[in-house]
């Protein structure tokens, strides 16, 4: 018998059915956190005066110091970045997000300002937005400035066209000046505590702005298109415009209270993991910091030294008690003997809680003086050249000794050990044969500790000159011009990426140099 | 239905006194660190089905669903997903007994089911993350898109279950053809944009394939037994688009737990097979390059590798885009088998796959480390590389070559630094190919004449078994089927310190009662 049987028929209802999509925009609302736009822009500024200032001693530590031959990892085989091993993610990728995450969220503090009406962090975003977008540029080149930030907006893009780097600097110029202009009106910081750095003090604010200026107007000081010899002498010639540090009290310095959350970057960090098994010294440094006689004796030494460094205290590997430096670039083979008693870094002075980070400092000021008054950018010749070289020495030597209290046995710099020091064949201008090498020198021991300075600023001057070892085969013993582009913005961006690789005379790698650099300005480029 | 998270933490950074674990045990000047999550999702649904049955031959089910679902925005939460099944007798519709009585037993099956899904709370809106400075706020790191729309799983699957010979034969097949659109997935985009990530309906996955199970007895007597299983399986997954505007020269990036520090991707092209693996190698000689050799001939030498002249070394290209292999297999398949005598039975199990790669983080630790035997050649006196030099390039970027004879420099660095660099993927992907023998067991069941006279058992055996008892692969380090397990999930692209095989040899005494 054919027939047909309903086996089964069913139908019901989960949850409720009468009201469907009752509340459910209200079930959908985050109770966790606040959405984006409904925060006063102070709820910015903390994170960022505080995260990038401990992210920028950890790259000083990492990237700046390895590079620049302050010291090398020479410890294991892990650490290769003064063998310039660097590429995408880690270290690529890690400065490209590090700039990007970081200018993100200043990019909103300043929409967030603008919105609420706050100009005295409508100011300082665009201080801070300069400090980032110019170092950003520094490490890669061509970056994308005007379309960057858009993707999270109405109507913005992700696939951000590039800016060249001397577009880059045009914009940035124009952001000082507007910033100089708001903190000209002393808009009021309206909650002094929460600044890190200079306690709601719109004046220095302006300092540190303007200060950053001239390192802006130096960095680029190569390209004769840019004039700046013009604009520097209107800076310093018109202290009440533009008002620029006059002394370290002025330096751009985050204070870590040394209580949780705020703890400097390396406050917990063990001796081994800073220096000891690792980071050590080099000869480069050891090189410009003591000086020997004609039996190698080591005689006098720069006074900041014990300061940042510690001699090795373990007496089989340095029976003589003496500085020695590791070899920047060593090779495997000599790995072992060069690395043998070399001093460390001071650990006690720089894994503190509350050891301070510096963006810029006065010393650095004087230095860009001294340089300009030397090739004439400003007036006043070699001999204002030299007032200035001297007031930075003071400067650096002054903060220096500020660190040195922390130092075991604590160590004072007095002002007559800088008269020794400026008479001294390390320190003595009239001593020195060629003015612009020995300002390049001092430059980079000044700028030692302060972000990627020393790292932009060699490949500006080719000052100090470094010995590239035989074992930096990773960038063919080539020493890194720029950063690449991560691999995610040249496979997300392809077209302008591509486009931004081909103007600066590609390929994405670190061997195509940057517009301001030495290397692009004699090559013609 | 609802759905509610919650989840409380408090973290201490450092404890005062080392080994006591409570919250109060905190040192001075260190705060705790407190979070506090709760997620809330309502899903409502309307579901339905209808199952007709015609003459115990012809059958069809019906279901349709309605959900709508919170986490979605008006317009979107609202989404219906019906199924068909479709089944046929074929023995009794076509009366097999008497016309065809060698088959016992076959089912045609056919259906077309969709599934519908969901995401997570709070995807649609952008929300700060919180920052250990109290007040302080951060951007997302992610973009959401508020127009999110529910996935979908459309399945079709066609099958043919049939036995033969009093079920001494039988087979079991089905071809299905199955299409997700709209897949809710997180992709990374560049952080200049505002964000490092971003949650996109991800177009459209295909996934085809065929399943094999064939079963046989080809003995069969009082006495003596032998059954053979085999199964084989071929699956292809494609990726036919991607969302509205994406680049299609741009691929999709699937995780696999890690990048090696973006040295390694397993990336999909639109139109193309997916999860195929790109990373670092050794640089080789552009198409059209040649050397001229002994006897005057031009010997085309494109895709060699190039050695320097002088140092006789290779050079790593450390750009992940060299195209390395394809994570998913050909195909892959099973096979066991038992042969009884009396109460003895012995049976052994295999499997097998084919085609596939992966890349072995284990092996580019091990052998850069120089702990493997691949870098013992010419430890001593160097080696002279098999590959070209470059003596100059033509414009056309193929190059005029010469046949490599310069003795390493460094036999270090050469394997070290280039060759056996543990980011040159192209050293350490390995075929993922493999035929394992898995099992096997010899077991006696002990006479039931013995097992009535306890009263207690109803059944009695002892076996022998081994498992593991070897693998036939090219896999270098432990087991080719390794990946990475990160929580509860399994990359299968990359193997970062996967386990060894066990083999365990043991005895077995099973008593039923």
């Amino acid at each position: 018998m054919k027939k047909l049987k309903i086996l089964a028929i069913c139908l019901f209802v989960l949850g409720s059915l009468y009201s469907c999509t009752k509340n459910f925009e209200e079930t959908n609302t985050n109770p966790n956190t606040t959405l984006v736009g409904m925060i006063q822009p102070s709820g910015m500024f903390e994170p960022i005066l505080f995260n990038s200032a401990k992210q920028w001693l950890y790259r000083t530590w990492y990237y700046n110091n390895e590079l620049m031959q302050f010291t090398a990892h020479t410890g294991g085989v892990t650490r290769r970045e003064h063998l310039y091993f660097l590429e995408d993610s880690r270290d690529w990728y890690g400065f490209w997000n590090h700039y990007s995450t970081y200018g993100k969220n200043i990019d909103h503090m300043y929409e967030l300002a603008q919105e609420k009406g706050d100009p005295s962090l409508e100011a300082i975003a665009l201080t801070f937005k300069v400090l980032f977008f110019s170092n950003m540029a520094d490490m890669f080149g061509s970056v994308p400035y005007e379309e960057a930030f858009t993707g999270r907006k109405l109507g913005g893009t992700l696939t951000p066209k590039f800016n060249t780097q001397k577009e880059v600097y045009q914009f940035l110029f124009e952001e000082l000046e507007k910033a100089n202009d708001i903190y000209a009106t002393s808009p009021i910081f309206l909650n002094p505590a929460m600044d890190g750095m200079y306690r709601g003090d719109m004046e220095a604010w302006r300092k540190f702005n303007n200060s950053l200026y001239l390192r802006l107007l130096c960095r680029v000081s190569g390209r004769s298109e840019m004039n700046v010899g013009a604009k520097m002498t209107e800076i310093i010639n018109n202290p009440a415009k533009y008002p620029v540090f006059t002394d370290n009290a002025d330096n751009a310095m985050v204070k870590f209270a040394g209580n949780d959350p705020y703890i400097s970057n390396f406050g917990t960090t063990t001796e081994s993991d800073f220096t000891s098994s690792g980071r050590k010294l080099t000869r480069q440094l050891i090189g410009l910091t003591v000086q020997t006689d004609i039996n190698d004796n080591q005689v006098y030494i720069d006074p900041r030294l014990p300061v940042i460094g510690k001699k090795n205290p373990v007496i089989e590997v340095n029976p003589d008690n003496i500085w020695k430096g590791t070899v920047s670039g060593c090779t495997e083979m000599e790995r072992s003997e060069v690395d043998r008693g070399t001093s460390w870094l001071n650990y006690k002075v720089f894994c503190r809680r509350d050891a301070p980070s510096i963006y810029m400092d006065y010393a650095e000021v004087q230095f860009i003086l001294a340089e300009a008054a030397l090739k004439n950018h400003i007036t006043g010749g070699e001999a204002a050249a030299k007032s200035y070289y001297e007031a930075g020495v003071r400067a650096s030597m002054a903060k220096w000794s500020e660190q040195g209290a922390y130092s075991d046995p604590a160590v004072t710099i007095t002002a007559d050990d800088v008269d020794t020091y400026l008479a001294s064949p390390l320190g003595s201008w009239d001593l020195a044969t060629n003015k612009e090498e020995f300002l390049g020198n001092q430059k980079w021991l000044a700028l030692f500790w302060v972000g990627m300075e020393a790292y932009h600023e060699y490949r500006r001057t080719g000052y100090p000159v470094l010995t590239i070892g035989e074992g930096t085969v990773y960038n063919d013993n080539i020493f890194p011009t720029r950063f690449g582009y991560p691999n995610v913005t040249v496979s997300t961006n392809n077209a302008n990426a591509t486009a931004a690789i081909e103007e600066m005379g590609g390929p994405n790698d670190m061997k195509t140099p940057v517009w301001w650099s030495k290397q692009a300005i004699s090559g013609g480029k | 239905m609802v759905y509610h998270y919650r989840r409380n933490t408090v973290q201490l950074d450092e404890l005062d006194i080392d080994g006591v674990y409570h919250i109060n045990n905190v040192p001075f000047g260190i705060i705790p660190d407190p979070s506090n999550y709760r997620s809330y999702k309502t899903i409502n649904s309307l579901y339905g089905f209808v199952s007709l049955g015609f003459d115990d031959t012809y059958y069809l089910d019906i279901t349709g669903r309605n959900d709508w679902s919170s986490t979605l925005s008006r317009g979107n939460w609202s989404y219906f997903y019906p199924s068909v099944a479709a089944s046929v007798l074929l023995d009794q519709a076509f009366d097999f007994r008497t016309n065809l009585p060698v088959v016992s037993f076959a089912k045609l099956r056919l259906s077309w089911a969709n599934v519908g899904n969901d995401t997570s709370p709070y995807s649609l809106d952008q929300y700060y993350s919180a920052s250990s400075i109290s007040g302080g706020y951060a951007l997302p790191s992610t973009i959401p898109d508020p127009m999110i729309k529910p996935e979908n799983v459309e399945s079709w699957e066609l099958g043919l279950d049939a036995k033969f010979f009093r079920n001494r034969l039988g087979l079991d097949l089905a071809l299905y053809s199955s299409s997700t659109t709209n897949q809710i997935v997180p992709v990374d985009i560049d952080p200049i944009v505002g964000a490092s990530g971003m949650k996109i309906n991800a177009g459209e996955i295909t996934n085809k394939g065929i399943e094999v199970a064939l079963y046989a007895t080809p003995v069969r007597s009082r006495d003596f037994t032998w059954d053979v299983n085999l199964n084989w399986a071929k699956n292809k997954n494609t990726l036919v688009s991607l969302q509205e505007g994406w680049d299609p020269e741009q691929p999709y990036e699937t995780d696999m737990g890690t990048t090696i520090g973006g040295r390694l991707h397993v990336y999909s092209y639109i139109g193309e097979e997916m999860h195929q693996i790109y990373g670092f190698a050794l640089q080789r000689a552009p198409e059209g390059s040649y050397y001229i050799d002994d006897t005057g001939k031009q010997v085309d030498c494109s895709g060699e590798v190039v050695l320097d002249a002088t140092t006789g070394l290779p050079s790593v290209e450390k750009t992940a885009d060299h195209f390395l292999g394809k994570v998913n297999p050909d195909w892959r398949g099973g096979f066991s088998t038992s042969l009884r005598y009396k109460s003895l039975t012995l049976s052994g199990v295999f499997s097998y796959q084919w085609g596939g790669q992966r890349y072995s983080v284990t092996d580019g630790i091990l052998s850069y480390q120089g702990k493997l035997t691949n870098s013992l050649e010419g430890r001593y006196d160097g080696i002279v590389a098999e590959g070209v030099n470059i003596v100059s390039t033509n414009e056309d970027g193929s190059a005029v070559c010469q046949v490599n004879n310069t003795v390493t420099s460094s036999i270090y660095t050469y394997y070290q630094a280039r060759v056996l660099d543990r980011y040159n993927g192209e050293s350490h992907t390995f075929e993922t190919s493999f035929l394992k023998f898995k099992e096997v067991r010899l077991e006696y069941a002990l006479p039931t004449a013995l097992i009535q006279k306890t009263k207690v058992l109803q059944g009695a055996s002892i076996a022998l078994f081994a498992t593991n008892i070897f693998s036939w692969d090219k896999w270098p380090q432990y087991d080719p089927e390794g990946g990475i397990m990160t929580g509860t999930n399994v990359y299968g692209g990359v193997e970062a310190g996967a386990f060894p095989m066990t083999r365990t040899l043991g005895m077995n005494l099973r008593l039923s009662f």
